[in-house]
């Protein structure tokens, strides 16, 4: 108890200096700091000491020697013989696309999941938990080897494809899609959406101004609803209302035309998409039942509609506690397309372990994946973050 | 006259009659639903219940007549369930993982149900039950003293995804605590080392760090240590899980109140009594769920080590269906391993839901 | 005062990090100390290295682990085989994680010369065919424009088949399949057009699809893949030594020694033989081993031959022939220099 006598710093004369508060905590700073640039050190020396031991150089010139391996699909058309780098950025891309479309695809049956565990209908919810239990409780990586065999062997071959849509097959060779085929219009009606966004915005910002001025909000619903279907369903009719499909068809080998999605790909997206989901629809339910029983009768006492409660009163609450974890779990989706790994996707990460195969440099192959996965999740937790904190801001 | 009648005056069939047109066909939207989940329950249950069990093979089968058979082949799984379980721990002693898994197992129960076993003003019996049961496991596992010495590279199977997941978390935890606590330091070095820390493993796939552990640790440490292939990937768990649990703790140490802080200062509570005494109890007592969830997340994580070629549950499944013996048979190997891991997490969710409505009726 | 235990400690530490270095005994010195041999081996792969139902490690390359075991401590289990996935295993070698990679590596000039390793062997030869089904209608490898090739993960057959077709001007679709087993549901289910390996283990696939009769074997083979298991190539003592145990199970099979019959063989008059067995001579002890190492091998895991038999041929469920692996002079490339 000798703590409790002492004297606030720097008052008593007794104190010496290196009992201040201020001294004793740079001290032991320093020695911490000290401590982790020996621990560095210690592993650098281990590390120069080791590589020339094993005959491992150390560099990153090979990133510019041509790379003597296929990575498969990609979106960049790497072929073998170009750099090493690029095989990198076609790994990289692969990651980024399974990661984004996981993210759409996820919040989309997530939320599905989310409305039917809340639905009145007893053996929709029932559903709808068992599937949340299913999934949440099982190892990702567990249904993804399952899936991979399951799109890869079970399903048929391209002659006998299975079509649940016209022009959709589902074989072991990919599922093959109907794909549009793209015309001007397309792109003038895309860019009148683009205009029609814009008009929108401005359009509520007016009313809330004339709100704020003047407490009658005007109207907005017909504006809206012109500017953000009329005009770019007028454009596209302008433009001849072109509507083509390239139909997958069956000849040779494989199905030509249309868009084909391989079963490596198929699994690792479905994977990510069926385990998250579970996850996210969680989330999303305890964010809706989490708004207070007392808002939706205030809201409804003050007689804002079915609608407008929820658009209003609802779903700004609700958001403000879905955000944080949906972000963590939009992360984890991110990283977890590293699994891709077991699968033959060729992701980052199986590109890292054939480049690190191949050029016996394990040091610095493992150094570019580290720096692609911390951008990625720094970009990812910066662009929610920002959002979180708009939000945020509507609580005042 | 039914106000004043609170019990129904309906016999229970039409109570259950009233409650399933409530819940199931009220309107039509709802009709519809239940109409259309009732027909596909009907078209897959049917052929479910034929192929696990009506159609399935047993024992004697083969793996030609499994093939060519159109149900299950348990026989596959009755010449595998051992390596699956318990994989290239040598046959004759798997009497010894399965016995501490028992021991494990009783020591859990007896740790999450207190009161049944009138434990639950016993805390320093139950400690000691503990250390007993951990040097009980470990004898029984690496053998010496009368047993067969085992090596740890041949331990497989449950034994070591429990392993991973409970030493990993237990560890883990300690090393929580102390970034926790780092990052809400007032220390600025002290600061922005366990930020960097945390962020730089949340940042990394596990799988990433798990691939360090292998390639890179011969090379960060002097030649000559030689480090088993389970301590790498156990410590590559435990530097990951850290990282995770220190978030869930700060969120912990944020929700008390600075009034324990002035509180414990006016005692004359140092840092660490503070901490220790004050505040660590109560920050501990709220994150116990999160905490939970990240412990099941681990033990679903630890099958990532068959991507390094360990033998853990799901890499002993892999390992059963790549034998010349039984190609082509994998489904119930997947199953197997898949039913054990669910019914793992579905007891711990359960329980984590179970604390968490016990830990909020205490805190009203 | 602290500060300066403190600095006192992290030298102390430091200099016992670099104290811990010295330099390493030699490779057979380190395998005779540590009493076991430390051997990479696939972590699942059907023949060449699986668990069978009581967890014991069993195939091809597992037994080139045990043979070489056997050779140094005398006893084929005296292993410690460490099951790896391809891109970790060579790696690991380098490191001294292990002495030995045996997971049919093929071997490449980069990875005898650049990478630092020395190959063994070929304990497997093999040259790549193609199976295609009979609907297909091809009959060259011209045939197989666009189509879909199932090839194995980790190997380098894809770029082998990519530098075959690219200057002709055909493509194809490589699909990647993580084990043999796989590859081979897989094109039976339709999920590639084509399938590639050696014409002989192509031959044994056939004979358990569903209907060996509509599937054809090209006769043109493309790319020949010889493998080996690997060691380090800075300790020729070492390498010489995992050299001639390959040898020794191949000049067994010549000599016509097997398990059954070594210590019958050990009595032998023929000089070529007792030299062998080394009942006479010294051979064995020049190299660091004892004199009967071929002996200790073959009683551990027999000769070539057997270990074949064992792992693909009639005694397996894969039921291969040999092939091209047979012995020179039944007509396939197996062979040893001489014992002498």
């Amino acid at each position: 108890m000798a703590s409790l006598s002492a004297s606030p710093p720097g008052r008593a004369p007794a104190s010496r200096w290196f009992n201040r508060r201020g001294v004793r905590r740079a001290f032991w700073q320093a020695v911490l700091a000290l401590a982790v640039l020996a621990a560095l050190a210690w592993l650098v020396g281990n590390v120069r000491q080791n590589l020339p031991r094993m005959g491992i150089q150390f560099g990153f010139d090979f990133l510019a020697q041509p790379a003597g391996f296929e990575v498969g699909e990609n979106l960049i058309g790497f072929e073998p013989g170009q750099s090493i780098f690029r095989a990198y950025l076609a790994g990289m891309v692969n990651t980024i696309h399974v990661a984004v479309l996981g993210i759409i695809l996820s919040t989309i049956l997530a939320m599905l999941l989310a409305l039917a565990r809340l639905s009145p209908n007893w053996l929709l919810s029932r559903l709808a938990w068992a599937y949340v239990e299913l999934f949440r409780n099982t190892p990702l990586l567990l249904q993804l080897l399952f899936l991979h065999i399951t799109f890869a062997q079970v399903l048929p071959a391209p002659r006998l494809a299975w079509s649940p849509l016209p022009g959709v097959f589902l074989s072991n060779r990919g599922f093959m899609l109907p794909s549009l085929v793209v015309e001007p219009a397309h792109i003038w009606a895309a860019a009148a959406f683009g205009l029609g966004l814009v008009g929108t915005w401005w359009l509520q910002r007016r009313a809330r101004r004339i709100q704020e001025a003047t407490g009658i909000r005007p109207a907005t619903g017909w504006g809206t609803a012109a500017l953000l279907a009329g005009l770019p369903v007028a454009v596209f009719v302008a433009g001849g209302a072109p509507f083509a499909l390239d139909l997958p068809v069956l000849g040779g080998f494989n199905f030509r035309g249309g868009h084909t999605m391989s079963p490596e790909f198929a699994s690792i997206l479905f994977g990510l998409v069926f385990y998250s989901a579970a996850f996210m629809a969680e989330t999303m339910r305890a964010g809706i039942l989490g708004v207070r029983r007392g808002q939706i009768d205030a809201a409804q006492s003050l007689g804002l509609g079915r609608l407008l409660t929820l658009r209003l009163v609802v779903m700004p609450q609700a958001m403000r506690i879905i955000v944080p974890p949906l972000t963590s779990q939009y992360l984890s989706l991110t990283k977890s397309s590293s699994l891709a790994v077991a699968v033959g996707y060729p992701d980052l990460m199986r590109v890292y372990t054939v480049v690190s195969a191949d050029t016996g440099r394990p040091i610095e192959c493992i150094a570019v994946v580290v720096a692609v996965y911390l951008t990625l999740s720094l970009l990812t937790a910066l662009l929610m973050n920002a959002y979180n904190r708009r939000i945020a801001l509507v609580e005042r | 006259m039914t106000i004043l009648a609170p019990v129904s005056p309906l016999g229970w069939p039409a109570r259950a009659g009233r409650w399933v047109w409530r819940n199931l066909f009220g309107g039509v939207a709802n009709t519809a639903v239940t109409l259309l989940i009732l027909w596909l329950l009907v078209e897959s249950v049917p052929g479910m219940v034929r192929w696990l069990v009506v159609d399935a093979l047993w024992a004697p089968a083969t793996a030609e007549q499994c093939l060519q058979g159109a149900g299950a082949c348990w026989a596959f799984l009755q010449a595998k369930y051992r390596l699956i379980l318990f994989g290239p721990y040598p046959y004759e002693e798997q009497w010894r993982p399965a016995l501490a898994m028992l021991l494990f197992f009783a020591m859990v129960a007896a740790t999450c149900f207190p009161h049944a076993f009138r434990l639950a003003a016993r805390p320093r019996r139950l400690l000691g039950g503990w250390f007993a049961t951990v040097a009980l496991i470990a004898w029984l596992l690496r053998g010496g003293a009368s047993l067969e010495p085992v090596e740890v590279r041949l331990w497989g199977g449950l034994p070591l995804t429990l392993i991973l997941s409970v030493v990993g978390a237990f560890c883990a935890f300690w090393l929580a605590i102390l970034l926790a606590l780092g990052r809400r330091s007032a220390m600025p070095v002290v600061r922005w080392l366990s930020v960097a820390y945390i962020e730089l493993i949340r940042g990394v796939p596990l799988i990433g760090l798990l691939f360090m552990a292998i390639v890179l640790f011969p090379l960060i440490v002097p030649p000559g240590v030689d480090v088993d292939k389970l301590a790498r990937a156990q410590i590559a768990f435990i530097l990951f899980f850290a990282a995770y649990m220190a978030e869930a703790i700060r969120g912990g140490l944020q929700a008390i109140p600075a009034g324990q802080y002035e509180a414990a200062a006016a005692l004359g509570l140092g840092y660490w009594r503070t901490m220790r005494l004050v505040v660590l109890p109560q920050a501990l007592r709220v994150v116990i769920p999160a905490l939970v969830n990240i412990f099941i997340g681990a033990f679903k994580d630890t099958s990532l080590v068959l991507i390094i070629a360990m033998f853990d549950l799901l890499g002993s499944a892999n390992a059963a269906k790549s034998d010349s013996t039984w190609w082509g048979l994998y489904v119930e190997a997947y199953l197997f391993v898949a039913s054990i891991y669910l019914v793992f997490c579905a007891l711990m969710s359960a329980y984590s839901q179970r604390l968490e409505r016990r830990l909020g009726a205490g805190r009203g | 005062m602290l500060k300066k235990f403190c600095m006192t400690a992290v030298v102390a530490l430091l200099a016992g990090g670099f104290a811990l270095s010295a330099q390493a005994a030699s490779t057979l010195e380190t395998v005779k100390q540590r009493g076991k041999l430390k051997c990479v081996v696939a972590e699942g792969s059907v023949a060449i290295a699986q668990l069978n139902d009581k967890g014991r490690w069993e195939g091809f390359d597992v037994d080139y682990c045990r043979a070489l075991a056997a050779a140094i401590l005398g006893s084929g289990e005296a292993v410690e085989f460490v099951p790896m996935g391809f891109a970790q295993s060579m790696p690991a070698v380098r490191a001294g994680e292990a002495e030995v990679a045996a997971r049919a590596i093929t071997w490449t000039m980069s990875r005898d010369t650049e990478l630092g390793f020395d190959f063994v062997g070929p304990t497997l030869y093999s040259g790549y065919g193609f199976m295609v089904h009979k609907r297909a209608g091809v009959t060259d490898l011209k045939g197989l424009n666009g189509a879909a090739i199932c090839v194995l993960a980790g190997t380098v057959i894809d770029s082998q088949i990519a530098d075959y077709f690219r200057p002709r001007g055909m493509t194809f679709t490589p699909v990647v399949v993580d084990n043999v087993t796989n590859m081979y549901a897989q094109y039976e289910a339709g999920r590639c057009d084509v399938v590639t390996s050696e014409p002989p283990f192509l031959a044994a696939r056939r004979s358990r699809l569903r209907a060996p009769g509509d599937h054809i074997i090209l006769s043109e083979l493309f790319y020949k893949s010889h493998m080996g298991p690997v060691v380090r190539d800075n300790d020729p003592q070492f390498s010489g030594i995992a050299r001639w145990a390959h040898y020794a199970l191949v000049t067994a099979e010549e000599m016509g020694i097997t398990q059954a019959n070594v210590d019958e063989m050990m009595k032998s008059k023929d000089p070529a033989v007792r030299r062998f067995l080394g009942v006479e001579g010294n051979l064995g002890s020049k190299m660091g081993l004892t004199d009967d190492f071929p002996a200790k091998i073959i009683k551990a895991v027999g000769n070539y031959g057997e270990v074949w038999e064992r792992n693909f041929g009639m005694a397996s469920p894969l039921k291969l022939p040999r092939g091209i692996n047979a012995l020179e002079r039944d007509g396939g490339l197996q062979w040893a220099p001489n014992w002498r």
